[in-house]
Parts: C-alpha cells; sequence; structure tokens
C-alpha cells in the first residue's frame, strides 16, 4: 500500500481554524499551571516545529526554548529498534520544569525513551504536551498532560506533519487518501 | 563510476569557466583550488605566486588546508621543493620526514603525508606554483602530470588578467594624479613568529574569526595618509586583513575622542584608496557581537527588559505575508527547500512556509557557538535530506555580521544545490563584515539589540510574538 504524493492531499482533517483555536487553549492552560517556575519548552524535529513556534509565541511567560531530534532505527515496525537522540539540548536541566511540545502521539515508543532520557539529566519535573493524539496505534503507555485532539488512525499531513518529508508547510491538517498499487 | 579522466575533464571545464569569471584575484584562486583538490580526490590545495626578487611564495588561494598552514607565512623557494623552479613536478611522499619540507612539525600535526607541488609557467619561467596535500600516500601518474601542468596554464593566465588590471588602475590613478600607491605584491609578508597583539581586544577578535575559520593577518600593511615633502608625516596600519572577504578591520574599542580621530583617519583612507574595503568595528559593535553568542554581558550596559516595540505581531504577519508571495512567485513552478539554522529562525521560518503556495520542503541546521579561544564553528546538526539540485531558499531570522551565513553558505554550496539564495526577515547592515548578498529581506534595522519573535538575549525572550528593543542601563 502507498499514498498518492504527487497531488495535493484533499481531505482536510483538522481546520486552521481549529487549530488555532486549540493552540491557543493549551498555551492558557500551560501559562496558568507553569506561572513563576522555570520553564524549558523542549520541541521534538522536525514534525512538532510549527506547533512550537506557534505554541510558545501564546504562553505569556518567560521561558526557554529548546529542540531536539530523535529517531528510531527499525525493522518497519515503529515499537521496537533502537533510539538515538541526534541532537541533544545544550541546557542543564537541574530543577528545571520541562515541557516536552509533540506533534502527534503515535505508538509511544519514541516518547517513552524520550521523557526517560530527560528526566534522567535532573529535570525537577517532565510533561508532555501533544497536538493530537492517535490512540489506536499506541502500544506503549504515555500521559500526556496537555493534549488537542484526538484523531483516528489515518496518515495525516499539514502544520509540521509530512509524508516523506512533503506537506510539512501545509497550514491545516489533511488526511492523506489511501490507494492499492493494482488499481 | 566516472573515471579520473572524466573528472579531470569536467575540473579543467570549471576552471576555465571561473578563471574567466570576473572574481577577485584571491576569490578566484581559491574556487580554482578546491577544484583541483576535489578533481585529484586529495584534502587540500594552494595556488602560490612567487615573488621573483627575494624567491619567496605568497598563497594567494587555498582549500581544505587549516588556519596553521596558511598563517605559516611565506615559503622560501629556494629551500621548499627546490626542483619545481627548475620546472619539474615533485612529489613528497612522508612530509613529516622529508627535508625538502619546510614545516615539517606543521605537516605532522596536519596529519599531512603526500605534498605534490606543481610549477605555474609562463613561457620558460617559473612565476608559481600550485600544491596539493593528502593525508593518505599516492603516487604521481601521467595523467596526474598533464593535470596539473594544464591547471597550471589556467592559473598563469588568471594571474596575467589580474596583472593587468592592476596596471590599468595604476594608470588610471597615476592620471588622476593620487599619491603613490603600494601594490599587492610589495606588500609585508606575513610574520613567520607568533602574532603579539597590542591590546586584549585584538586577540578576542582573531579568537573570533578563528571560530569562523576565517583567515587574518594582523597589521600587514600601513597606508600613508600625508606626505610631507618627499617622506610619509602620516600613516594608518589597520589591525587586521582578511584576506577571504578582502578587507581591512579597525578594532576602536577605547575612549570616544580617540575613535573620532580614527573615524577620521578611516575616512581618509577610503578617499585616497578607494579600492580599499576597510571597516571600523567599535567596543559597541565587538561587546555585542559577543554578547550574541551568550559570551560577555553587552557591554558595560545592564539589560533592563525590552523597552519598546520595533514592530507589532500585526507589521511582521503582513511582511511575512508579502515575502512569502514574492518568494512563491520567483519559483512558481519548481518546488524548493528552505533551511533555517535553529533556534532563532523558529517563528519566522514556521510562518513563511505555510504561507508558500509552491511545494515546500523544509530542513534545519544547527551551529556551535562561540566559546572562547580555540574553538572552531561545527555544525551540530546537518540536514537531513540531500539538497543537490535542488532550489535552496536559506531562511534567516537576522543577518548582521554576516560571518555565520557566509559559513552556512559555503556548507551548502558545496552540495552543488541547483540554487541557492537567502531570506532573511532583519538585515542590520550597519555591522556587516562578510559580504554576503540577501534575495529577500523583511526590515532594515537600526544597530539596536533585537529580542522576540524567535530572537533572543542569552536564552531569553524568544517566544515574544513582537520584536522589541532591550532597554539597557
Amino acid at each position: 500500500m502507498r499514498y498518492t504524493h504527487e497531488t495535493m492531499p484533499q481531505t482536510i482533517l483538522v481546520s486552521r481554524r481549529v487549530i488555532e483555536e486549540t493552540v491557543s487553549r493549551l498555551a492558557a492552560e500551560i501559562a496558568n499551571d507553569y506561572q513563576g517556575k522555570n520553564l524549558v519548552a523542549v520541541g521534538v524535529l522536525k514534525g512538532a516545529f510549527i506547533f512550537m513556534a506557534d505554541l510558545v509565541r501564546q504562553i505569556n511567560m518567560p521561558l526557554e526554548i529548546n529542540f531536539i531530534t530523535v529517531s528510531s532505527y527499525n525493522d518497519g515496525t515503529e515499537s521496537s529498534g533502537t533510539i538515538t537522540v541526534h541532537q541533544d539540548i545544550t541546557t542543564d536541566l537541574k530543577g528545571k520544569d520541562v515541557l516536552v511540545i509533540e506533534d502527534i502521539v503515535d505508538t509511544g515508543y519514541t516518547l517513552c525513551f524520550l521523557l526517560e532520557h530527560l528526566k534522567v539529566r535532573g529535570a525537577r519535573n517532565v510533561r508532555l504536551c501533544a497536538l493530537a493524539d492517535k490512540p489506536s496505534r499506541r502500544t506503549h503507555n504515555v500521559a500526556i498532560d496537555y493534549l488537542g485532539f484526538t484523531v483516528p488512525d489515518r496518515f495525516i499531513v499539514g502544520y509540521g506533519l509530512d509524508y516523506d518529508n512533503r506537506f510539512r508547510y501545509l497550514p491545516d491538517m489533511y488526511a492523506l487518501e489511501e490507494y492499492d498499487d493494482n488499481c | 563510476m566516472t573515471t579520473s579522466k572524466g573528472r579531470y575533464y569536467s575540473g579543467l571545464q570549471q576552471a576555465t569557466a571561473i578563471a574567466n569569471d570576473s572574481l577577485s584575484l584571491r576569490r578566484t584562486c581559491n574556487a580554482i583550488a578546491k577544484v583541483i583538490a576535489k578533481s585529484m580526490g586529495m584534502t587540500g590545495c594552494r595556488v602560490l605566486l612567487l615573488n621573483p626578487k627575494n624567491d619567496f611564495l605568497t598563497t594567494i588561494g587555498s582549500f581544505g588546508l587549516s588556519d596553521l598552514y596558511l598563517r605559516k607565512g611565506p615559503l622560501a623557494a629556494t629551500k621548499s621543493l627546490p626542483e619545481v623552479l627548475e620546472g619539474q613536478i615533485a612529489i613528497v611522499s612522508h612530509a613529516p620526514s622529508d627535508e625538502r619540507v619546510q614545516h615539517p612539525q606543521i605537516a605532522e600535526s596536519q596529519h599531512v603525508v603526500t605534498i605534490i607541488a606543481s610549477p605555474i609557467m609562463r613561457g620558460q619561467d617559473v612565476i608559481g606554483q600550485v600544491r596539493v596535500y593528502s593525508r593518505q600516500e599516492r603516487s604521481l601518474s601521467d595523467l596526474d602530470e598533464e593535470f596539473l601542468r594544464t591547471i597550471g596554464h589556467v592559473c598563469s593566465v588568471v594571474l596575467e588578467r589580474a596583472e593587468l588590471s592592476q596596471f590599468k588602475e595604476r594608470v588610471k590613478r597615476t592620471c588622476a594624479t593620487a599619491p603613490k600607491q603600494i601594490l599587492p605584491t610589495e606588500m609585508p609578508a606575513a610574520s613567520l613568529k607568533p602574532v603579539e597583539f597590542a591590546h586584549e581586544s585584538e586577540a578576542e577578535f582573531a579568537n573570533l574569526l578563528d571560530f569562523y575559520q576565517i583567515e587574518w593577518l594582523y597589521e600587514p600593511r600601513s597606508f600613508p595618509l600625508a606626505w610631507n615633502g618627499e617622506g610619509v608625516s602620516q600613516m594608518f596600519t589597520p589591525d587586521f586583513y582578511l584576506p577571504e572577504l578582502d578587507m581591512y578591520v579597525e578594532l576602536t574599542t577605547m575612549k570616544q575622542d580617540l575613535i573620532t580621530s580614527k573615524n577620521r583617519k578611516v575616512r581618509k583612507l577610503r578617499e585616497l584608496y578607494p579600492d580599499i574595503n576597510v571597516r571600523l568595528v567599535t567596543r559597541k559593535d565587538f561587546a555585542r557581537l559577543l554578547a550574541k553568542y551568550g559570551y560577555g554581558p553587552l557591554g558595560d550596559a545592564k539589560v533592563e527588559g525590552v523597552g519598546r516595540i520595533l514592530y507589532s505581531q500585526t507589521q511582521i504577519k503582513r511582511r511575512v505575508r508579502s515575502l512569502a508571495r514574492r518568494v512563491s512567485k520567483d519559483y512558481a513552478g519548481q518546488r524548493i527547500v528552505m533551511i533555517g539554522v535553529l533556534k532563532g529562525v523558529m517563528c519566522f521560518l514556521s510562518d513563511l512556509m505555510q504561507h508558500i503556495s509552491i511545494p515546500v520542503k523544509v530542513d534545519y541546521m544547527d551551529i556551535s557557538h562561540y566559546g572562547g579561544h580555540g574553538d572552531i564553528v561545527k555544525i551540530t546538526r546537518d540536514l537531513d535530506c540531500s539538497i543537490t539540485d535542488e532550489h535552496v531558499l536559506m531562511v534567516e531570522d537576522i543577518v548582521d555580521t554576516g560571518m555565520t551565513l557566509n559559513y552556512v553558505l559555503a556548507h551548502l554550496a558545496s552540495h552543488r544545490p541547483a540554487s541557492l539564495h537567502v531570506c532573511s526577515l532583519l538585515d542590520r547592515k550597519e555591522r556587516r563584515l562578510a559580504n554576503v548578498q540577501l534575495d529577500y529581506v523583511g526590515f532594515e534595522i537600526p544597530d539596536e539589540f533585537v529580542v522576540g519573535y524567535g530572537l533572543d538575549y542569552q536564552g531569553e525572550y524568544r517566544n515574544l510574538p513582537f520584536i522589541g528593543v532591550l532597554r539597557q542601563e
């Protein structure tokens, strides 16, 4: 099975307006909970880049920004294999409140590893903020502290999410059409 | 698989094209050195000019060599591989132990094993050399020799053309009864001794240049500014010369009244020597440059939060949209790869890409920040995808000295993209050192320390939705 990628995706799953409202709601919740604390926001590249940029600008308090790149090498399934942190954060996390910002929670495998990785680095606490949750794919249990919305088990692109590095720049979120090679 | 003959053919093709391009001599020679090293599969290369008066060789172009190699000073042609003076090609197969090598300890520290030197001829005379360096042992085939000889002819033509244009300049200037000119060939050679700086800030500036791997010479040349009968009554010696940028830099980290007198000297120098590119870097400029990399506070001033808003959210939004429209129009029918250097560009890149109406791929880089003496810039996150034959748009939050951008563009160009352009939200022209061309600019801003919309001061203020100016006490 492949996904069409020569043409633009057609089905809008989450519109720009809904995304904007969601980002505002999450930012308000976060600002409320972290007021007066040393907040370090850690965006997971590349998918969370746009979400991160939009979210932090609405969190009305001083915070520090970091990006991290994680990848898992495996045999096709996402719930096994070795995870490597490519570009780690340089900030000292000791005694700080860390908020991981992720685009979509899928199997939860990589995130489990990442949250643990940050805890080991001495963070006072580590929480997770995700724009979207795809619970149907979950293999590892992850608690999402701030969640945007839940999405069905479709291949989603746009607003930072990609298919083969395409479509990240689209301002809305789309579900890619599936088609069979035999058609 | 390309044969070495094929590689040499395309190397010569590139070299002749470069020779015919109207770049400065330094740039032409740098580009040719790169072609030579790449075609031969060698680590580094340099093009050297022979001074007939004292038989010294001066580097006029190089590629892939460390500062140590470039700054070890002029080579005595009669001692270093003298057979090249006779028009022969010389090969050193184990540099650290070969007595024909003038600085074997440097060769060893740089792991250079093989050195091949080939003459640049004009008629029967040797006028310079091409030297290639390798970290592996290698022999010299007939084809290698043929390539080196031919590229030598290309260099010879390049040099001849440079001399011709210099001569034309001289004639023009004599006619205009300008003061006598020191010609580049009479430029004092770089010192063999380690440099001793007159001032601490000069040493710090040299460290910063080293970090960006920008070649420099300390006080290499004095400019007569006033004449008294036969003699020179006033001289001016700028602190640094940056050969790759073809620029002189004078640091003034002292009191205001001294700056005024220096300003006057710089103005005079510009009047008398219009083709000399000279920049004054003040104490404020310098402190800001260091502060930008989280190194030292912002001069003597204390930061007191954001003083005023320079561009509001709405102003930025409008400008980003108009830039996106221009980019979409200019690249219509194509797809582009947008590349940003983290983290400052996060807001701009994120907003810009969402307003582009043509297919976009995005990639991110991160580079290390200046950490003091002996540090060298490193790419800590490189591109995920190949950009060869792609149309690349480098997206920047702010360009001031241009040193970072200069470094990143050279890195990107080495991947041979189909095209490479730059889009920067902010342009602080006043502070420019490296001459980088910006194709799309959001706002030209005054010389103030700005934060917000991704830009930080020591890690703070990035998440402000507007661009503000720091308040300093």
